[in-house]
């Protein structure tokens, strides 16, 4: 015991202090351990002034005082990733603080953060020491009954099909079993291996065939059963080994097919990864579009050195809670700070200026604000010219750009120095030394030089890729923005051509003048007009906050593509207190660039030295997982297959998932998923230490040590903070039956080793076995630039103090486009600079070539999807005749690529076609300061503060948990539905494909899927437009049962304990997946994942499609009273204290009356 | 009842006890235009005091958003209705009732008794604003439609009504600190103090049957460091130290600094007659009537005087220190951008940077063979 | 100061007892046992007719009295005396929620002079009076155990208490001083907290200073039917560290009466603004 415990009070002190006979109550019922204690009467004179006997206070230095303490890190789907404190009395953890370690970290070179980012904590933290010994832990291995009866049955198949009889497949509604761990790894083993024999080979496609998936991932499939099965790190950049882990067991299973299909290692694929950053709709799809990088983005702690700060559809406040500070620091320090908001948020109530625009036209307002910008010639011409492709021109008769040697005879590219085309087997340099931007010979094609026209010497020139930023300068040309004309080719026919300035400028001068904008957003022109010019005032000093809100619609890259120009055009590009970032969800494995070294390790070519070299050798295939939500198909609309071959999924057979409630559990469309797709798969197995929605229909559930229980350290890192962290080791003993992540991955592949008789298999994990998980992350670290240098001892020493490090990267903070902006390097893009023109074929049968609007998917009140644009020479968009379906078709899959153009005012007129049917309300779920994702919202101590319906004692029965799930509708709204602020209403998406497709009224599904929740009056979100945070744990079938037979009327399973916060359905009850064409492409360049190296087409996270996962149009119907059991009015609203319901009192104290002002 | 002297309302009031100021006085600054209502301070107070049985419900610490959110319903609305309108005029003395003034014959406060569904809904009202935002919209200083967030503890007050209204006399004042504690080997759970504190800040335990209420974290306290709610402020809008009446000032004192130097800080509800010990850096976007009513005629000078900080380097300092250790300020300076902490010793305990330095690497490392890139 | 004047000339006119002295037989009964609230030994017992008023001498006080009068009979059994106390309440309440109070009525003795008792308002500094409090909330605690807050909030939903969790897994039990740690009145070792007897006794010596006595032999049990309670509590005649009364001997009694239903609590109560004086007869 600590001093301070003893110290603490026991009997003897009592006693003592007292003076007073303590004496113990006959044992009872009520057990009373503690000495009771007996005062004379007591006579106090002035309480303020003296009291006489104080000794009573030990009681709460008792509490306070703890045996001991360790540090843990608390790393959700947050991006934050917090060491925190756990204090141990009586050997358990009674408390968690924060650990005041941040302003000690620093990089190999001595500098040093400052104690201004202490402390990192929050209240989902703090509410662990509940999680950890919570009824919610997975306990031990699970195994659900029927999936055990069909294994131990021999995996019995229909002959036809292939097909397991769905008997064994009740997921939901089923038992689970314990199981022994190595019986659990022997399942998983066995399972695995007989589906990917299963559907290899002739017998396998057969099958597959008979089962109705698309030709096309068939043929995907190229006749390996092992693709089938499926693995997703959940957030793997949060899990270096551990959660990396199950995409190097992706990448060992090429050993599996070699014995299967009786391949050699040229020849073996492994098992598919799934995305992570791409799949969360995290992803800002536009930012590769014009940077050619996955995402520009700083640390958050930037944001001080601005002085205009515009937070666009990012409600910081709520989501980036322990980097707030910087931004209110940042104002009060006299940063002018804006939100761009689609509600009176969080966000908004800290900001100097507010504008309040629709959901999802966010696009729109960008383009205004670049209208009025160029209008009014208060662009950077400097940063326009050289460092934007808007100077280049545009052939009119093919919309590809005009390539100098079409118009100056016998012209030659230029050898680039800016880019290095590799030779067929040239090996690029490794990773982390590599300091200039390569790409395969096969590519040049993709980088031929541009033409510009001069405004001097009104000659045309050809501009290459290393005519970038202040390289530019060395053309002497001062290229003429605004051209447009007719020039002869040298095969002597003459075409018109135009700057991609001009070109742009008219569509915004057509369509986004602020008027226009101001009909289209809502918000006032003066909004539009005085941003724009705060904007331009603020050259190198405006930073965009851009966050999750709209990102998650559908014209998600026209927004990014939108926002860019508006930096562009302003300078605000790559400079410490002028960039752009996009925050949603963590990313940006790059940062430790070592990753492949253990992720991508050759299990042919196996390192089994400590200290050894790894080889590298990638076998896995990435996919996105839109396609498994769309229902495993890929998008296919008329007679046009949309999906491109690089990005071409192949059937699901099987899943593992760990660290993950993203894929099931609260997955966008998900009653959909459960009841359309997950009676496709044979085996889901999930990793996890919370009993989530996810496992609810998994089949296997392996039981993993909580953060603060790991045996092996980890290690991860941040996209909006400048820190390696650690997951120490600790020194708490586990609760129950479990395993670390790694361990588990290791054990499935021991027992694959005994199935096949692979001993790899098992050697691929032997510094798992040995305990020296720290072999790996040193590996990682040696080959990681913004690591190396570090020893993976000294970081967990550090971390275990509550210190974290800092990465190595050019800059603290880190800031994207810094290279660029300086002009040391170019883009990563065709032509080295920020391009705002596409030339690819996808994007102009799209009608995105230009950067231009299109409305919502389903969230807006008009006619969804409608490209928004008078007629405009470079507008070419295919239209539905040309794929072989009705114009009129404006069904949910037709709908992604229907291309039609309307102007601003027909569109306004224009309707949703579900408005005639009573729908009438955009439905829109983003995150919430309650959960990060939906950890751990269901904790009664943190769940009781989200919203405002929380109440531990639930007086009223009927509430699923301690809170409930809500929607916010503006009064006015819920007034004319006839809904009362409180009351119980039903939610219904589009009845087509909402909740699932083919559901039945009446049935169980349909109970279980269908939405009901509190209405709650929200006077800051406008008319029209509701809202559900994301965060909360959606209705089961056990959830349900658990109302329907426990006394309490819980909504918690009684099988397993899953703990519901609706009553049924979820907010995912009206969302739905969405595949979109420009996400699909093989023809856009980017940079690679890790390194300098440039690609075309598919790639995990950087380009492939995002989802649209705020999108629904929804009808609202009242269901039940709000009043106490269904009795009239809920309370607070009924006494009077609610908005619209004010009683007198409340009226005067909202005007501030109860004070006068006097003279 | 006695007369004693209240400085926050300028006046000599009523009181049932004589007036007695302790040696140093507990006290918090918070400022609400960087609170984040992110409840981490509220769930930092109940995973270290009240995780117990019969305290489900309590929340010593809370946030809640104003105007519409309060924990219990109403607490102000309803407590402010029975004092009444009253009037102050700015620069002068507060000449209308405190709730002991109002008392009446039979009570010791003008208060309310929350009923136990009072108690529902810790955070009803949650992000509402006070006007219909009905379709797009351009707002700017002060915000036409509006909330903020409102965190609350005890106020360890000058003249605390609980105290005022024990009949046992259970409830005291520490000498050594100001924390007012409710005895809880004494205490009968009679309730007396939860009708009567106007901020709703005493609770009763249906398990133990006495009433609790915060405790300043005097066991943290005792030691040098700043209670729960503070060190765990991720906001780092709160300050912990210790406050002096306006005629013992010290100017180095972080606390004194904010409330009595640059007058940024103000007491809530100082016209209730409790001389609470916690202030308030108020709401810059918020209505002005509706801050009046809460903080008094100061707060347009108040946030004037907070605007002017754009421009005042050592009002800057002090704010980046606040929240950046977890031990107790009692002086600080600044200096060429640097802000130092002291303790009572005098001895330094944290300095920050006014604005956290840029550094800049070598883009190639020859020594480790490592490019330094941005994008990586 | 007028109020100060009001206040003495009110100690002074009742700290004497009326004239009446009353007379508690003797009956063949074990009044140490838990008492019958309707036991024939009630039966033809003079019923003492007593008026009572709000408490006005401390704040807070009772708006109005809310028990204008208590029906109260007496009798004894050689070493006990047994009070059977009724009054008018049309409501029941044994507390139990938040804000919620219970249903009491307390007798009070003299200790030191039984001739010349202490004003009757809870005595004063060095002349203690002796104090019989019985709760209907303690007489549920004494009959079915005390209230858990599940038993008070059936939905309740909390996941975890301090060292006790729905499922223990590899942790060690723990002792219940350990899990009361937390549990902030019992860590202090207040009576109030523990289970507890029909009827507390306690000691005075003025208003608020009030204690509970460790050792208790007195019983109480009640009844509430139509409106109306009756309670019974029985003492010993000898309490050697509070009052002593003596066979052949007199003293006297005050008695207040709370209605929790009407938030009556601590001072605000119905009170005797004069001592009642009776006579322990031989038979």
């Amino acid at each position: 015991m600590s001093e301070e415990s003893k110290k603490g009070f026991s009997r003897r002190s009592f006693v003592k202090g007292m003076g007073i006979t303590g004496g113990i109550l006959g044992a009872s019922s009520w057990v009373h351990a503690t000495p009771l204690r007996y005062f004379k009467p007591t006579g106090i004179e002035n309480p303020l002034a003296f009291y006489p006997h104080r000794d009573w206070e030990s009681v709460y230095r008792n509490i306070l005082a703890h045996d001991s303490s360790f540090v843990f890190l608390c790393a959700p789907n947050d991006t934050h990733n917090c060491l925190l404190k756990a204090y141990v009395k009586n050997g358990v953890v009674q408390r968690i603080g924060p650990s005041y370690g941040y302003g000690k970290a620093t990089d190999l070179y001595g500098n040093q953060a400052s104690h201004r980012w202490d402390p990192r904590i929050c209240q989902k933290g703090l509410a662990l020491v509940r999680r950890f010994y919570g009824d919610r832990r997975v306990k031990a291995p699970m195994i659900r009954r029927g999936f055990k009866e069909w294994v131990d049955a021999g995996y019995p198949r229909d002959a036809q099909t292939g097909k397991p009889d769905a008997k064994y497949f009740q997921r939901g509604k089923d038992k689970w079993l314990r199981l022994g761990w190595e019986d659990a790894y022997k399942y998983a083993a066995k399972s695995m291996h007989n589906i990917a024999e299963t559907y290899s080979g002739k017998k396998g496609e057969e099958y597959l065939k008979k089962q109705d998936y698309d030709p096309a991932m068939i043929h995907a499939l190229e006749g390996a059963g092992v693709q089938t099965l499926k693995f997703r790190g959940g957030m793997a950049f949060l899990g270096a080994t551990r959660i990396f882990g199950l995409y190097r067991f992706a990448n060992m299973l090429a050993l599996m097919d070699s014995k299967i299909r009786g391949v050699g290692a040229d020849k073996a694929i492994g098992g598919r990864g799934w995305d992570s950053y791409s799949w969360h709709t995290d992803l800002p799809p536009g930012h590769p579009m014009v940077t050619g990088q996955q995402t520009n983005d700083f640390d958050l702690f930037a944001v001080e050195r601005a002085k205009l700060l515009i937070v666009w559809g990012m409600n910081w406040i709520t989501t980036k809670m322990p980097d707030s500070h910087w931004m209110t620091e940042a104002r009060l320090k006299g940063t002018k700070t804006v939100a761009v908001t689609v509600e009176y948020s969080a966000t908004a109530s800290k900001a100097d200026d507010v504008l309040v625009i629709r959901p999802g036209t966010d696009p729109a307002f960008a383009l205004g604000l670049c209208q009025h910008i160029m209008t009014k010639n208060l662009y950077d011409k400097d940063f326009v010219e050289n460092k934007t492709d808007f100077p280049f021109l545009v052939r009119l008769d093919t919309l590809q750009p005009l390539r100098p040697d079409e118009i100056i005879p016998g012209f030659k590219e230029p050898e680039l120095n800016s880019l290095h085309f590799m030779k067929v087997g040239e090996k690029p340099p490794a990773g982390k030394e590599q300091k200039d931007q390569f790409v395969p010979e096969s590519m040049r094609e993709d980088f031929k030089s541009f033409v510009i026209f001069d405004r001097k010497t009104k000659k045309y020139i050809a501009v290459s890729r290393d005519d970038y930023g202040d390289f530019a300068k060395k053309l002497k040309a001062s290229p003429e923005l605004k051209h447009q004309g007719n020039i002869k080719l040298v095969d002597g026919t003459s075409v018109k051509v135009r700057t991609i300035y001009s070109l742009t400028q008219e569509y915004l001068n057509q369509n986004m003048t602020p008027k226009q904008v101001s009909q289209i957003t809502g918000c006032p022109t003066s909004g539009i007009i005085s941003l724009a010019e705060q904007i331009a005032k603020n050259k190198e000093k405006t930073i965009f906050a851009c966050g999750m809100g709209p990102n998650q619609f559908f014209n998600a890259d026209l927004k990014d593509r939108a926002i860019f120009m508006v930096a562009a055009l302003t300078r605000n590009i790559g400079f410490p207190g002028g960039n752009i970032g996009s925050y949603a969800g963590n990313y940006r494995t790059a940062l430790i660039g070592g990753e492949p070294v253990y992720a991508a390790e050759d299990p042919f070519n196996l390192q089994m030295e400590k200290g050894g070299k790894p080889n590298v050798k990638k076998y896995t295939h990435y996919e996105s997982l839109h396609y498994f939500n769309y229902g495993d198909r890929p998008l296919r609309a008329g007679d046009k297959m949309f999906t491109g071959a690089g990005h071409m999924p192949v059937p699901t057979k099987a899943m593992w998932l760990n660290n993950s409630n993203s894929v099931i559990g609260n997955i966008k469309w998900h009653y959909d998923v459960v009841n359309n797709t997950l009676p496709k798969l044979e085996f889901i197995a999930y990793s996890d230490w919370w009993w989530t929605g996810s496992c609810e229909y998994a089949d296997l559930v392996f039981a993993c040590d909580s953060w603060a229980e790991f045996k092996q350290p980890d290690m991860c890192g941040s996209c909006s903070n400048p820190f390696i962290q650690i997951f120490p080791s600790t020194p708490m003993e586990r609760v129950f039956d479990t395993r670390a992540d790694i361990e588990i991955i290791a054990g499935v592949s021991k027992a694959l080793s005994k199935v096949t008789g692979d001993t790899r298999m098992m050697d691929m994990w032997k510094f798992v076995q040995d305990g020296n998980t720290h072999e790996y992350l040193q590996r990682i670290i040696d080959a990681s630039a913004t690591l190396k240098g570090y020893k993976i001892g000294d970081l967990e020493e550090k971390a275990k103090q509550g210190i974290p490090a800092l990465m190595n990267n050019r800059t603290y903070p880190r800031i994207s486009s810094y290279e660029q902006a300086r002009s040391e390097k170019p883009w990563h893009t065709k032509s080295g600079r920020l391009e705002f023109y596409r030339p690819e074929v996808e994007f102009i049968e799209s009608g995105e070539n230009m950067v231009i609007y299109r409305e919502p998917v389903d969230s807006t009140p008009h006619e969804p999807n409608v490209i928004v644009s008078k007629k405009h020479e470079a507008l070419r968009a295919k239209q539905p005749a040309d794929y072989g379906f009705d114009k009129k078709d404006v069904s949910s899959e037709t709908r992604q690529v229907r291309n039609v153009v309307m102007t601003t005012e027909e569109m306004m007129k224009s309707q949703h076609p579900l408005r005639l049917k009573n729908y009438a309300h955009i439905y829109h779920t983003p995150k919430y300061r309650h959960g990060a994702h939906s950890t751990p919202v269901d904790t009664d101590i943190t769940s009781i503060w989200f919203g405002p319906f929380g109440d531990v004692y639930r007086h009223d029965k009927r509430m699923p948990s301690v809170v409930e799930g809500y929607v916010d509708i503006n009064p006015l709204d819920a007034k004319e539905l006839g809904v009362e602020d409180g009351d119980y209403v039903y939610i219904d998406g589009d009845p087509e494909d909402r909740p699932f497709r083919g559901f039945k009224k009446g049935t169980e599904e349909y109970k279980v899927a269908r939405l009901m929740l509190r209405a709650r009056y929200y006077p800051g979100t406008p008319r029209g437009v509701t809202r559900t945070w994301h965060n909360m744990y959606g209705a089961t079938f056990g959830s349900i049962k658990g109302q329907e037979t426990r006394a309490d009327g819980l909504a918690k399973s009684p099988e397993t304990n899953y703990q519901s916060m609706y009553r049924s359905g979820s907010h995912q009850s009206a969302t739905r997946a969405w595949l979109r064409p420009t996400q699909m492409t093989e023809t856009l360049v980017h940079k690679t994942m890790f390194g300098q190296g440039i690609e075309k087409g598919f790639a995990a996270d950087i380009h492939c499609p995002t989802g649209a996962p705020r999108e629904a149009y929804v009808k609202i119907t009242k269901a039940e009273n709000g009043g106490m059991n269904g009795q009239g009015t809920w309370r607070p609203a009924a006494l009077g204290y609610r908005p619209t319901y004010e009683n007198k009192a409340m009226k005067e104290y909202l005007k501030g009356s109860f004070m006068k002002r006097k003279g | 009842m006695a007369k004693v002297k209240n400085w926050q309302i300028q006046r000599e009031m009523e009181y049932p006890y004589q007036e007695h100021r302790p040696k140093r006085q507990w006290s918090i600054v918070f400022d609400l235009n960087k609170c984040i209502a992110c409840q981490t301070c509220s769930v930092a107070c109940k995973t270290t005091w009240t995780s117990g049985k019969g305290q489900e419900y309590m929340f010593w610490n809370n946030v809640e958003t104003k105007p519409y959110g309060s924990y219990p319903l109403a607490w102000d609305v309803r407590v402010l209705e029975k004092l009444g309108q009253q009037a102050w005029k700015a620069k002068e003395a507060y000449y209308g009732k405190t709730i002991f003034e109002a008392a009446g014959d039979n009570e010791v406060a003008a208060h309310f008794a929350p009923k136990d569904e009072d108690w529902m809904y810790p955070n009803n009202g949650e992000d509402d604003c006070l006007g219909n935002v009905s379709h797009g919209a351009h707002l700017t200083l002060p915000h036409d439609k509006w909330f903020f967030y409102l965190p609350r503890t005890c106020a360890h007050c000058t003249y605390p009504a609980c105290l005022a209204a024990c009949p046992r006399k259970a409830i005291y004042k520490r000498e050594e600190d100001g924390i007012v504690l409710i005895d809880q080997s004494r205490c009968k759970g009679y309730g007396e103090c939860v009708r009567a504190c106007p901020y709703k800040k005493s609770m009763y335990n249906t398990h133990t049957r006495v009433s609790e209420k915060c405790v300043g974290c005097y066991p943290a306290v005792e030691k040098g460091y700043q209670p729960m709610c503070v060190q765990n402020c991720i906001g780092k809008i709160r300050v912990m130290g210790f406050v002096n009446p306006p005629w013992k000032i010290r100017e180095d004192n972080p606390i004194d600094y904010l409330i009595h130097k640059k007058e940024i800080a103000l007491p809530y509800y100082p016209q209730l007659g409790l001389e609470p010990n916690i202030y308030y850096i108020p709401p810059i976007h918020a209505d002005r009537d509706y801050l009046l009513q809460m903080f008094g005629p100061k707060v347009d000078q108040a946030i004037a005087n907070y605007k002017k900080m754009k421009t005042d380097p050592v009002a800057q300092g002090l704010m980046v220190l606040i929240g950046s250790s977890d031990r107790i300020l009692h002086s600080f300076k600044v200096k060429d951008g640097v802000a130092f902490g002291y303790d009572e010793k005098g001895d330094e305990i944290v300095s920050v940077p006014v604005t956290e330095p840029m550094f800049k690497r070598a883009a190639f490392d020859e020594k480790l063979k490592a490019t330094r890139h941005n994008t990586p | 100061m007028k109020k100060n004047l009001l206040l003495l000339t009110i100690i002074f006119s009742c700290s004497g007892a009326n004239a009446q002295v009353y007379a508690v037989k003797k009956v063949a009964a074990d009044l140490s046992k838990t008492p019958q609230v309707n036991g024939g030994y009630w039966q033809g017992v003079a019923e003492i007719k007593i008026d009572l008023l709000a408490q006005m001498m401390v704040k807070p006080k009772p708006a109005k009295v809310q028990t204008e009068t208590a029906k109260v009979q007496m009798v004894h059994d050689g070493k006990y005396i047994a009070f059977r106390i009724r009054w008018n309440d049309k409501e029941k309440s044994e507390a139990g929620k938040l804000g919620e109070f219970s249903d009491a009525v307390a007798l009070e003795f003299p200790v030191l002079d039984n001739q010349n008792p202490p004003p009757i308002f809870m005595g004063f500094k060095d002349n203690p009076v002796h104090l019989f409090h019985w709760r209907a909330q303690y007489q549920y605690d004494e009959m079915h155990g005390k209230k858990s807050v599940k038993d008070i909030y059936p939905n309740l939903n909390a996941d975890t208490y301090p060292n006790e969790f729905p499922d223990r897994g590899a942790l060690k039990a723990v002792s219940e001083e350990s899990k009361e740690i937390f549990s902030h009145g019992k860590a202090a070792g207040n009576p109030q907290s523990a289970q507890k007897k029909a009827v507390d006794e306690l000691l005075a010596e003025g208003f608020g200073t009030s204690s509970v006595l460790k050792e208790t032999d007195s019983v109480a049990h009640s009844e509430w039917k139509e409106g109306e309670w009756t309670v019974v509590i029985s003492r010993a005649l000898k309490r050697p560290q509070g009052s002593v009364l003596e066979i052949g001997k007199g003293s006297s009694f005050g008695l207040a009466v709370w209605q929790g239903g009407q938030d009556e609590v601590a001072s605000r109560k119905s009170i005797t603004m004069q001592w009642t004086a009776f006579k322990v007869e031989e038979k």
